[in-house]
């Protein structure tokens, strides 16, 4: 029951911060993405001999991931620092 | 390590010999061990209470201790079989009451001993038959515990009895007295497990002749007689089926007839190499190695029809055929090899050969034939090649412990005669389980805590994905949420272009003189590899791989390395 009541508050935390950060709406130009993603690999269809596109997409891909890891740390570190009276927070 | 000779390898021959010793003899004992089979454990007891009057008082007599005593035996017993040879094992535990009968020497029992025997049936039909097992001595109090009463034959056991002895001496070894009672109980045993499977109706060739043997069992299977038959030959150097000049006779009789008649007999194999069918009712084209036959059971026979026995035989006169070993040559002239499965006590005299297993019609299941070669490594020599019944492990043959005689607490009020006995009994009762309810009180605390401190500690089940999902709902309904799941979007979106030809792409080229007249057109493909540029360009395009590949390495690095709050530059701290 201990160890149930402090992962809820903790929790508890993660959801009423989550709370307030609120919402945006994804600009419209965004639902285009892909279309323009499409048009964008087919102008680079001939420079596969030069580009090593596979790479790139790979390290995009990757950065894209370190980034959400990194939001992921964030604020973890954040609501942890709530009970340490700011200490080590990532704010 | 070496001898005197300096020949360290036969030392470590030596060295591997001691070491396979206790290995060998692991894997022979394991090896007997899995051969035995056990059936089902039955549990018995006996009371013998001591002589006493029309009162129920304790009577005297002479020459006994005080006049008697009381006996309470109970055990356990099972048939274990291994390979052919049936035990019984089991335990027995007694307790004998002498105070009662006015022992002069309270409590300590001079000389004494318990023995059990089981009596019952031999298997064969051969009339009573008793197992003696062995007796414990030196206190009637002691437990018998007997592991095994090997037993020649296969006693059905049906009756248990057990033997007390109780004596009390003086001084000088004289006699105070002593008595000596028997109790026997019914037991019933039971069949005797895998013996049906282990046996077989084994017969052979006469003394001296110990290439060719036969075996057989016969079983009755549901309504039908089963008879499996396997002949096998076996020679020096040759090892085959039997060939021609092999007969096959069958033979039955009805209860009570006493005499023994081939109700059927066949000559195998005929011209067309199969089973004469001449009534109908038996038939097989082939047997040979291993082979069986089957008879059925029908209208016309007798219920009480009996395989009383087979023969495989030599039929004289026969052409033998050129493949069969020289030395089965030897079957010739008018010598008949039987293999009888009369009752060991009506096999006839007279060729010398039977060797038939014993058998109880009733029980035709059950045959122990005797083994008539013993081939190590093979089992030519077993009965269908040995046991297919499982193993079983031995049972829990432990008794429970009889209670002790005239030891119960008897109370009543309105019998003063129980207010000592009974009534001290009674309260040493209590105070015994007011002591083991105090002592057992700790442990059910400790039990309690430990309990108590789970429940405080560990999670119920499910605990955890409960949360997750709940965080991850709330986090997917924030500005960053639905960023990172635009972004994995896109990511997701994200394909390689196309490699596309060696040309590259083309750039079209408009002017004056361009093209061989004006305003002509030129198509160019300034990034072609089809030449000598491909060299280049794969050359350039690994190095763009390592740059992107470590560029992106550390960039993650460094992202990550930020989120923890940790600048990590190439060049150190900043």
């Amino acid at each position: 029951m201990i160890v149930e009541a402090l992962i809820r508050l903790l929790a508890a935390a993660v959801v009423g911060i989550a709370s307030l950060m609120g919402k945006i709406t994804m600009p419209s130009w965004w639902e285009n993405v892909t279309t323009w993603m499409s048009t964008l690999a087919n102008t680079g269809a001939g420079f596969g001999n030069w580009i090593p596109w596979t790479v790139a997409l790979s390290a995009i891909g990757f950065i894209f991931t370190c980034f959400g890891i990194a939001y992921g740390i964030r604020i973890v570190r954040i609501v942890l620092s709530l009970f340490t009276g700011g200490g080590g927070s990532a704010a | 390590m070496l001898d005197r000779n300096g020949k360290p390898l036969r030392w470590l021959v030596r060295l591997l010999v001691l070491l396979m010793v206790p290995v060998l003899a692991t894997v022979q004992t394991r090896a007997a061990e899995a051969a035995t089979s056990y059936g089902s454990v039955v549990k018995w007891s006996v009371t013998q209470a001591g002589p006493v009057d029309s009162n129920g008082n304790p009577t005297s007599a002479s020459g006994v201790i005080g006049g008697g005593w009381d006996m309470t035996c109970s055990g356990t017993a099972a048939y274990a079989v291994t390979g052919t040879e049936g035990q019984v094992v089991g335990k027995v535990k007694c307790k004998v009451d002498v105070d009662k009968w006015g022992d002069p020497d309270p409590g300590q029992l001079d000389e004494g001993h318990v023995s059990v025997m089981f009596k019952g049936t031999a298997e064969d039909g051969g009339g009573p038959c008793t197992i003696v097992g062995p007796a414990a001595g030196g206190d009637v109090l002691t437990t018998l515990d007997y592991a095994s009463i090997p037993s020649t034959q296969h006693c059905m056991a049906a009756e248990v009895c057990v033997e007390a002895f109780a004596g009390d001496s003086g001084r000088f070894a004289r006699w105070d007295g002593y008595s000596v009672d028997r109790k026997c109980a019914p037991v019933s045993m039971g069949e005797y497990p895998g013996a049906h499977v282990d046996g077989g109706c084994a017969f052979g060739t006469p003394a001296g002749v110990r290439d060719v043997w036969n075996m057989l069992k016969v079983e009755e299977y549901a309504s039908d007689w089963r008879m499996d038959v396997r002949v096998e030959g076996v020679s020096p150097g040759s090892d085959g089926p039997p060939k021609k000049g092999w007969n096959i006779a069958v033979w039955m009789e009805g209860t009570g007839d006493g005499q023994g008649k081939p109700v059927n007999s066949f000559s195998w194999p005929n011209a067309a190499n199969v089973w004469p069918d001449a009534d109908g009712w038996l038939r097989t084209d082939d047997l040979r190695y291993g082979g069986y036959v089957k008879i059925p059971w029908q209208e016309g026979i007798e219920p009480q029809m009996k395989v009383r026995g087979v023969e495989v035989y030599y039929l004289p006169g026969v052409p033998v055929d050129a493949a069969i070993p020289s030395s089965w040559n030897q079957f010739t002239g008018n010598t008949r090899y039987s293999g009888q499965i009369f009752p060991a006590s009506s096999v006839p005299t007279g060729n010398g050969d039977n060797f038939g297993g014993l058998t109880d019609p009733a029980r035709c299941r059950f045959y122990f034939g005797e083994k008539l070669v013993d081939i190590p490594g093979t089992d030519m020599d077993e009965p269908f090649g040995g046991s297919t019944t499982d193993p079983t492990d031995p049972p829990d043959l432990d008794p429970p412990d009889p209670e002790t005689p005239g030891g119960s607490c008897d109370f009543s009020f309105l019998d003063p005669s129980t207010w000592l006995t009974g009534g001290i009994c009674k309260l040493v009762g209590l105070i015994s389980d007011l002591i083991s309810a105090v002592f057992s009180l700790p442990g059910k605390i400790a039990d309690l805590i430990i309990e108590g401190i789970k429940r405080l500690f560990i999670p119920h089940a499910g605990f955890f994905e409960e949360q997750i999902d709940k965080v991850l709902d709330a986090w997917s309904d924030t500005a960053p949420g639905q960023i990172v799941t635009a972004m994995a979007q896109f990511a997701g979106g994200l394909t390689a272009p196309a490699a596309g030809g060696c040309q590259g792409p083309a750039m079209t080229v408009k002017g004056y003189g361009v093209g061989g007249g004006a305003g002509g057109t030129a198509e160019l493909h300034p990034l072609s590899t089809c030449g000598r540029m491909a060299s280049f360009a794969a050359t350039a395009k690994i190095a763009l791989s390592l740059m992107i590949g470590v560029g992106g390495g550390l960039a993650g690095l460094r992202i990550l390395s930020g989120a923890l709050g940790v600048q990590a530059t190439p060049g150190g701290p900043q």
